[in-house]
């Protein structure tokens, strides 16, 4: 009877007799300037080294974030939630000199504000200001959105294994540009090749594609590329926009029954949170081209925005109604805000914000913000 | 922990560094135990006490039943074994499945029957692990093998990281008399398995998940009809996908090993090459068709039995293993295509033995065609979430997709899976009667290090989204 023990048994795997060190020696060198030439190329295009997300996965940097709220010795005392109008429009810089304190963005793109809002009025004990942006449509999706549920998983259960590849990731991405999601080899081809294609197929160059560099705490800007109108990248992301704006307005019916939902869902979310001391601030968020002629042709505010506005009991600011934040400002892809523009939006804001505030509940914001955090 | 992740990198090159050390051979062994253990816990912590089970009632079973002379007494150790193993396997995998399919058999009697909310996670790899603890008492039952001597050996055999999510399904045999006595690799395994490591990665990132999974996803994730070409095309894309998906990890978990100094068994020789489906299996998935030929033909009877026995033998063991790959009926008409196309060909070559014909170049090439064609139609069910699914895909696949078949491939894709599948199947024949050493072991150092540059640069800018590897699930 044969050992689990005797090596007898044992069938040895054949190595080729090679010269593995000059093999590796070889590899190694090419591989050093084959990787260096890479991310010279990537750095010309714009693909630099400190941008920590993807456009295609919003995900894990969400959830670090998230978690800080989660901290018993956090100090946040402002949370921006909403799609990725609110994450391509705060410089979290300007906002905390304006508010006296750094806001968490917890904004996310393609992700109504719904879900995560919920999270931190039903499972945390914050009470501080929750400016949520709102993007016609999508604020109404009540739903996890299109990122939103990986992002929820991630805070909830990523393993540890996913979060210390999350955390070496962020290290190499602080150096190297090539890391980019945008630079990884597939999308390049995806979206440099021009092939004829068949009768209704997708054209792969309208997939998903660059929009904004993400650096530290979530800091969002767009990427330079996409700010100049007419180039390779704006159109890419024109493109994509286009696949969801073949769609016809929706009937009045409609956009009544998700005001009618979303006041059920948020009223008493609102309520709640004043109930220990928090509020929360809607900031209809600015768009122009044809997202704004959407909003138009459905008549987003008066259908939507106005029975919401009456039905919820919170400070409502529509960016439409003030010039600065609207029309004056860059959108360089019909939905997001331009650097600059970013920058003067979160300068504009905080006036408007601490006014209307004031106007509607007979207090600063500055009580709100300046209150002991809740932690327990 | 994926092979493919960066977190798997830095945990290689400590377990590396720790065995490389001047430790004593116990001290390596036991910090290569600690190092299985993180890898498993690092995709969920809980379930790393499913392995100690499974390790300690194989351990004190196998010791049991090897001083044990009673047959009775014998039997029901190993069938203690087995209901431990197969009963956390069973309420695992198949918990669901078997509730799913308990409801819908009481429905049809006419008994509406609301059941309690399962929600089972599957752990990782768990369809492997066991296969191969119960290997071993197996072994010792049937007085193949006698039992290890040393506990942390046998700990380390069930849990020995490179291949334990996903194979090879070492034999005890095979694996703990390595554990017995030192082992470290010499420079030409270390750099040997390092470039295995390397190809491993690159069939799994680049090809696998790079060029062929979009294709795949995009025709089999498509509700409703797609064209004849679509539906060949996305299934020849998931043909190659699975292929370099799990050749992918079985390679670098060889590498691994073999980096530590440790052999592992081939898995895969060439699949697609194959000349008949009993060909087929001596190159897929080897550890999974030899285990189960050892531990469940055999014991049935094998061919020992009567023709119509080893009929049923072989459709039996090709449910079975259709149905470990899945807990699913899909995955069961998968391993039951197998077992029938085993059984023709079986009945064919009782019929047509010695035929002349058989032995032609032209005869061979068209046999393999033939293999190809219908291995790539199970690949259909094995893929498809559902019947409607593969049924749709079927029909298209003869020819009768309706005319509004839908036709969701883009050109860039049909162009990236037909270069890559006629690329595969030519080195698939090239290597049909050789192996990957011989053919390197001809090559000069030079072109062997740029064929690595090549490969670890185009893993490097692919980058990955670190998916998972698909046998991952089973």
């Amino acid at each position: 009877m044969p050992s689990s023990t005797s090596s007898s048994d044992v069938p040895y795997r054949k190595i080729p007799e090679r010269d593995w060190g000059l093999a590796w020696l070889i590899c190694t060198a090419l591989v050093v300037l084959a990787v260096a030439g890479w991310e010279v190329k990537a750095r010309s295009m714009q693909h630099l080294p400190g941008d920590y997300d993807g456009f295609t996965n919003f995900t894990t940097q969400w959830a670090e974030e998230r978690r800080k709220l989660d901290e018993p010795d956090h100090d946040i005392r402002v949370l921006l939630l909403g799609s990725s109008r609110m994450l391509w429009a705060a410089d979290l810089h300007i906002l905390e000199q304006a508010l006296g304190t750094r806001p968490l963005q917890l904004a996310i793109a393609g992700t109504g504000p719904a879900l995560m809002l919920q999270g931190v009025v039903e499972h945390t004990e914050f009470n501080g200001l929750v400016l949520v942006g709102v993007t016609p449509f999508l604020f109404n999706r009540l739903d996890e959105g299109f990122f939103g549920g990986d992002a929820l998983r991630w805070y909830e259960g990523a393993s540890p294994s996913e979060r210390a590849g999350h955390r070496i990731h962020t290290f190499l991405s602080a150096h190297f540009g090539f890391l980019d999601d945008g630079f990884k080899l597939f999308e390049l081809i995806d979206h440099y090749t021009d092939l004829p294609e068949r009768d209704g197929v997708w054209d792969l160059s309208a997939g998903e594609w660059k929009l904004g560099r993400h650096l530290a705490d979530r800091q969002t800007d767009m990427w330079a590329p996409v700010e100049v109108e007419g180039s390779f990248d704006n159109e890419q992301i024109l493109a994509f926009w286009m696949l969801g704006l073949v769609r016809e307005p929706e009937p009045p019916e409609r956009m009544e029954e998700m005001a009618q939902t979303a006041v059920e869902f948020f009223a008493p979310l609102v309520e709640r949170l004043r109930a220990r001391g928090g509020d929360i601030v809607f900031i209809r968020m600015p768009g122009n081209g044809k997202y704004l002629d959407h909003d138009l042709a459905t008549s987003y505010r008066e259908l939507t925005w106005d029975p919401m506005e009456v039905g919820i009991d919170a400070v409502w600011i529509n960016t439409m109604d003030y010039d600065g934040l609207s029309s004056e400002l860059e959108i360089p892809e019909w939905s997001h805000l331009s650097r600059q523009s970013q920058d003067d939006f979160s300068h504009r804001i905080v006036p408007v914000l601490e006014q209307r505030y004031l106007e509607i509940r007979g207090r600063s914001i500055h009580e709100i913000i300046d209150a002991p955090v809740r932690t327990d | 922990m994926l092979f493919n992740s960066l977190t798997f990198v830095v945990f290689f090159a400590i377990v590396l560094a720790l065995h490389y050390s001047p430790f004593p051979w116990r001290a390596k062994k036991i910090n290569l135990l600690i190092a299985s253990y993180l890898f498993y816990a690092a995709w969920n912590p809980p379930f790393i006490v499913l392995l100690w089970i499974s390790t300690l009632v194989d351990w004190f079973v196998a010791k049991k039943m090897f001083v044990e002379q009673r047959s009775a007494r014998r039997r029901l150790l190993l069938t203690l074994s087995i209901l431990v193993n197969l009963g956390i396997l069973g309420f695992f995998k198949y918990g669901n499945f078997l509730l799913e399919n308990w409801i819908q058999l009481m429905s049809l009697v006419g008994i509406e029957w609301q059941a309690p909310g399962w929600d089972i996670v599957l752990p990782v790899g768990i369809s492997f692990y066991t296969f191969q603890t119960m290997a071993y008492s197996l072994d010792v039952y049937l007085r193949r093998a006698e039992p290890s001597k040393s506990f942390l050996d046998f700990g380390l055999f069930v849990t020995f990281f490179p291949q334990l999510v996903a194979g090879p399904i070492v034999r005890p045999t095979h694996l703990i008399p390595q554990f017995a006595v030192p082992h470290v690799a010499s420079l030409r395994q270390l750099g040997w398995g390092l470039g295995l490591v390397i190809l491993g990665v690159f069939q799994k990132v680049v090809v696998a998940d790079g060029l062929l999974a979009p294709a795949a996803e995009e025709v089999f994730g498509a509700t409703a009809h797609v064209s004849f070409w679509d539906a060949w095309l996305g299934t020849l894309a998931f043909s190659g996908q699975i292929f370099c998906d799990f050749a992918g990890y079985s390679t670098t978990a060889i590498g691994v090993a073999l980096t530590l100094g440790f052999s592992l068994p081939n898995n895969f020789r060439f699949p697609y090459a194959a000349i008949g489906f009993s060909d087929f299996w001596r190159r897929w998935h080897i550890s999974l068709s030899t285990w189960l030929r050892d531990y469940l033909y055999v014991p049935l009877g094998g061919n020992r039995k009567g023709p119509g026995r080893t009929y049923v033998n072989l459709m039996v063991t090709m449910l079975l293993g259709g149905l470990w790959h899945g807990a699913s009926w899909t995955f069961v008409v998968w391993g039951g295509l197998h077992g029938l196309y085993l059984a023709v060909e079986r009945l064919l070559k009782a019929r047509f033995a010695g035929a002349v014909i058989a032995e032609t170049w032209l005869f061979r090439v068209w046999l393999a065609l033939v293999t190809y064609f219908f291995v790539n139609l199970t690949w259909v069910f094995f893929r498809a979430e559902d019947f409607g699914m593969a049924w749709r895909m079927m029909t298209a696949m003869f020819g009768f997709a309706p005319e509004d078949a839908g036709t969701p491939l883009p050109t860039l894709w049909i162009i990236q899976v037909a270069v890559t599948i006629v690329a595969m199947v030519a080195i698939h024949w090239r290597m049909r009667d050789t192996d990957i050493e011989t053919v390197v072991q001809k090559a000069p150092a030079w072109l062997l290090g740029v064929t690595l540059a090549a490969m670890l640069f185009l893993i490097i800018i692919t980058q990955g989204s670190g998916n998972a590897f698909i046998y991952f699930q089973f």
